[in-house]
């Protein structure tokens, strides 16, 4: 009709799709200042606050870093899932389940004199389990009964979120001054993870979160469970008939999958929050399914589409302070990019030429 | 029809030079082997396909098909093998998909529930037209696919193996119904490969034989023998003694074994079968004969109803397909796109699709717990794969999807014959393929025997079967009804079984 005509093509090169992804990155920005400017808003000065608040000075850049972590952690725990063509939609609640589970712990040792480097292993390893465990209701629900795990995984996200409110108002709230908000109490100072960039808030989470992404490409790419989980992916008749055990495969991926994003609660109430608020539900389960796919379900994808994405976030929340603009008007802009971005990605997939 | 011919892609042609012709109210049998160019000819007539060459002319006029919907407009409606019904709408709303409405952008159901119910009654095809599809059974929902047909006023039906998928006691009711739209003027084409059917209830057949109309003629002057005949035709070679080192061993014993389809129908009955170490067994029959599903069982797919499957003795039944596998049994299944492979893994890691969690491919702690992936051992061995047996392709990277069929074919043989079987069970496995491609085929199989393998051939080839085999068993409606010796053989006999004609009593 316009004289184009698209082919999709056989294989997507890699350069192709680095490419693709690259004209996203810059892309992107260059959106929120059209979303900007026609809001009527100064785009100059919104690029300016975009900068600062992203990249250009210490203070934004770490911010960007803190957004980045625990989105890192729960993307790349996503990647696992979605290689197995398991459609984990969960990590929502398995990162609240994550940072439960910190809580628990770190309120009976509240009182112990035990120093950081025993108590916040320990209490990483429990969110690490805990994330699993909860994920592990709706692997086996998905492989021992057949319901389907995207019904099943939002439905998790509400139990998790409503078991939290319950938790901050009840057996976790900080009783120790009357009418207190619903906190629990407040973390000694040395359970947080130690910060590794000075006047910034970034710690040591921003190295678990990589060095997680780097175990799990080697996982996927060069251990047998990881061919396992994307032979299944690609093709579970074949998997099945070569002798793997699909329901197996499925169990395993979702149960990593949460483990990770429980993770990446307890890095992050752990780094951030220093206490269990209601606030640790705050969608970022949702934010790390977008991330995942602009890192190309790929584990050290995921490594630049999240700092991209924190940056973008901590670069927006600079822009609603530069422009007094409410938080839904940065939250559009938002949302703009998301579907932008996945739009592009097709056109890697398409061969597109003059007819 | 005069003249059709139709090619396909690589050079076959479905269809050389056909003539078929078609009288109002008659039941016209369309009889021929799978691949004989039955259905292509019938989707050629309903505008499906179009041909290189020849003339239709319908109701004395000459027409072009350019689509399924020029046919329609013609007169012609098709059911075919697999229904095409969306199943959370109800009869009617099935009925009426795509057309147009007489309101407009509103739809105006009464008076179509009408019609529908009152086609249903004239031609002895009873339905409810509130129901939903889903709760209907696939004889109610073929019925549903014929009454589209008439609705949309077809004056000629073809059906594509309409009773593929009844059971015996809905047969005789579907025949009745074909009667009464016989009695209404509307002519039935009935695609099949069921002489019994043939002689129960059309009036004239004509039978194709490799993209040829080898007989049109009045069913009363035939008989099952004759149009067995000229079905399976007198060009297959004749079964010879192979070369081969007798044994007695039996490798594979299969006894009275009972498998249900994924339908719930018993399509394996009481079936037995022994394939000797050092042996070629030919399975021939007309799809859909159970091979599917015993094949699936034995490799642990699927699992019997009741019956034993024994390997050297062991019993396999139930057990998974990782310890079928890991008990020396190769699989190279029929669709080799959909169950042989990955289709986006390279050649590489299509080729440890079976042992990649087992020394060498992975590398072990402690003997037994895998580590990382033996990254040097998969691109020797992917190397080692693509020299020894001719894999034409960019390198071991490249992916098993840019593969032609036969490079393909020539992959999953290299996995599956890779670690010497004890048994190799093979279906269809030179179907596709270019001659190249499946004469090597066929030389490996061949030279498995050789080596002493078991090897269970499913084929619907019957002259590739017949040259390569050293004994044959004929599989009819889940039954061995007969097993061949080179020495006893004719191929009028193998027709005549295939067909469930005739049946042997011997024990396999």
């Amino acid at each position: 009709m316009l004289g184009i005509k698209f082919t999709r093509k056989l294989e997507v090169s890699r350069r192709a799709n680095l490419t693709v992804t690259l004209i996203s990155y810059v892309a992107s920005p260059l959106v929120v200042l059209a979303v900007l400017a026609a809001a009527g808003k100064s785009p100059a000065i919104a690029l300016d606050a975009l900068y600062r608040g992203s990249i250009g000075t210490l203070s934004g850049f770490g911010e960007s870093i803190v957004q980045a972590t625990s989105l890192m952690l729960l993307a790349v725990g996503l990647v696992i899932a979605f290689r197995a063509r398991v459609w984990n939609i969960g990590a929502e609640g398995q990162q609240v389940f994550g940072a439960i589970s910190v809580t628990w712990f770190t309120l009976l040792v509240l009182k112990e004199p035990w120093p950081g480097y025993v108590v916040i292993p320990i209490a990483l390893l429990l969110s690490f389990i805990g994330g699993g465990i909860f994920a592990a209701v709706p692997a086996l629900m998905r492989s021992r009964l057949g319901i389907n795990e995207v019904i099943t995984t939002i439905m998790m996200n509400y139990l998790a979120i409503d078991a939290l409110n319950w938790l901050v108002r009840g057996p976790f709230q900080d009783r120790s001054i009357p009418g207190s908000y619903p906190e629990s109490p407040v973390f000694p100072n040395q359970f947080s993870l130690p910060i590794i960039l000075r006047y910034t808030d970034v710690t040591i989470g921003i190295v678990i979160a990589v060095v997680s992404c780097v175990l799990v490409y080697y996982l996927l790419f060069r251990t047998p469970l990881g061919y396992s989980i994307r032979a299944v992916g690609l093709n579970p008749s074949a998997a099945r008939t070569s002798g793997i055990s699909v329901n197996h495969v499925v169990d395993s991926a979702m149960i990593l999958s949460g483990a990770l994003a429980g993770l990446g609660g307890g890095v992050y109430i752990l780094g951030i929050a220093h206490a269990l608020l209601p606030e640790q539900a705050s969608g970022i389960g949702y934010t790390a399914v977008v991330v995942s796919l602009l890192g190309n379900v790929h584990p050290l994808g995921v490594i630049f589409a999240s700092i991209f994405f924190g940056a973008l976030i901590s670069g927006m929340s600079s822009v609603e302070r530069a422009l007094q603009i409410p938080e839904t008007l940065s939250l559009l802009s938002q949302g703009v990019i998301i579907v932008i971005i996945l739009i592009i990605q097709v056109f890697a997939r398409y061969e597109i030429r003059r007819a | 029809m005069k003249g059709i011919v139709k090619r396909f892609p690589g050079g076959v042609i479905a269809n050389d030079k056909v003539n078929f012709d078609l009288k109002a109210g008659e039941i016209h049998g369309l009889l021929g082997e799978n691949g004989a160019g039955k259905s292509t000819l019938m989707n050629v007539l309903y505008g499906f396909y179009q041909p290189e060459d020849g003339a239709i002319e319908v109701f004395g006029r000459r027409v072009h098909f350019r689509s399924p919907a020029d046919a329609i407009k013609a007169g012609i409606g098709m059911v075919h093998q697999h229904l095409r019904l969306v199943s959370d709408m109800t009869v009617t709303e099935n009925v009426i998909l795509g057309l147009k409405s007489p309101k407009g952008f509103l739809l105006d159901l009464p008076p179509a529930e009408k019609r529908v119910r009152e086609l249903g009654e004239r031609y002895g095809l009873p339905i409810d037209p509130d129901v939903e599809i889903w709760q209907l059974s696939i004889g109610e929902k073929q019925r549903v696919e014929i009454l589209k047909s008439l609705y949309r006023e077809a004056r000629i039906l073809i059906l594509d193996e309409p009773t593929s998928v009844l059971a015996p006691n809905q047969i005789k009711g579907f025949f009745e119904a074909l009667q009464n739209l016989k009695q209404g003027g509307i002519a039935v084409v009935l695609i099949t490969h069921k002489l019994d059917e043939v002689m129960d209830i059309t009036d004239r057949v004509t039978v194709l034989r490799g993209g040829r109309n080898i007989a049109t003629q009045p069913t009363n002057t035939v008989d099952q023998k004759k149009l067995a005949q000229l079905m399976i035709g007198e060009d297959i070679p004749p079964m010879t003694e192979k070369a081969r080192t007798l044994t007695t061993e039996t490798v594979l014993q299969v006894t009275h074994l009972r498998v249900y389809d994924d339908r719930g129908l018993e399509s394996v009955k009481n079936l037995n079968l022994n394939v000797r170490k050092g042996e070629i067994l030919g399975l021939a029959g007309v799809s859909g004969n159970g091979q599917r599903e015993l094949v699936e069982t034995i490799v642990g797919l699927r699992k019997p109803a009741s019956g034993s499957v024994k390997l050297n003795g062991i019993e396999i039944s139930g057990k998974s397909p990782r310890e079928i596998i890991d008990l020396a049994v190769a699989y190279v299944p029929e669709n080799r796109v959909e169950d042989g492979c990955v289709p986006d893994f390279g050649i590489d890691e299509n080729l440890i699709l079976k042992d990649f969690d087992e020394s060498p491919v992975c590398n072990m702690v402690a003997g037994h717990i895998p580590t990382l992936l033996n990254e040097g051992e998969i691109q020797a061995r992917a190397r080692t794969a693509i020299a020894d047996f001719g894999i034409k392709t960019t390198g071991p990277t490249a992916k098993a999807r840019s593969l032609s069929g036969g490079n393909l074919q020539r992959l999953v043989l290299a996995r599956e014959l890779g670690g010497e079987p004890r048994l190799i069970v093979i279906s269809q496995p030179t179907r596709g393929l270019d001659v190249l491609a499946t004469e090597y085929v066929r030389s490996l199989i061949v030279q498995q025997r050789n080596r002493g393998a078991a090897v269970l051939l499913v084929d619907e080839d019957l002259a590739e079967t017949v040259a390569i085999s050293d004994r044959l068993a004929v599989i009819y409606k889940g039954e061995i009804v007969g097993i061949l010796e080179p020495n006893r053989y004719s191929p009028e006999d193998i027709g005549l079984m295939m067909t469930g004609v005739k049946r042997m009593t011997q024990e396999a």
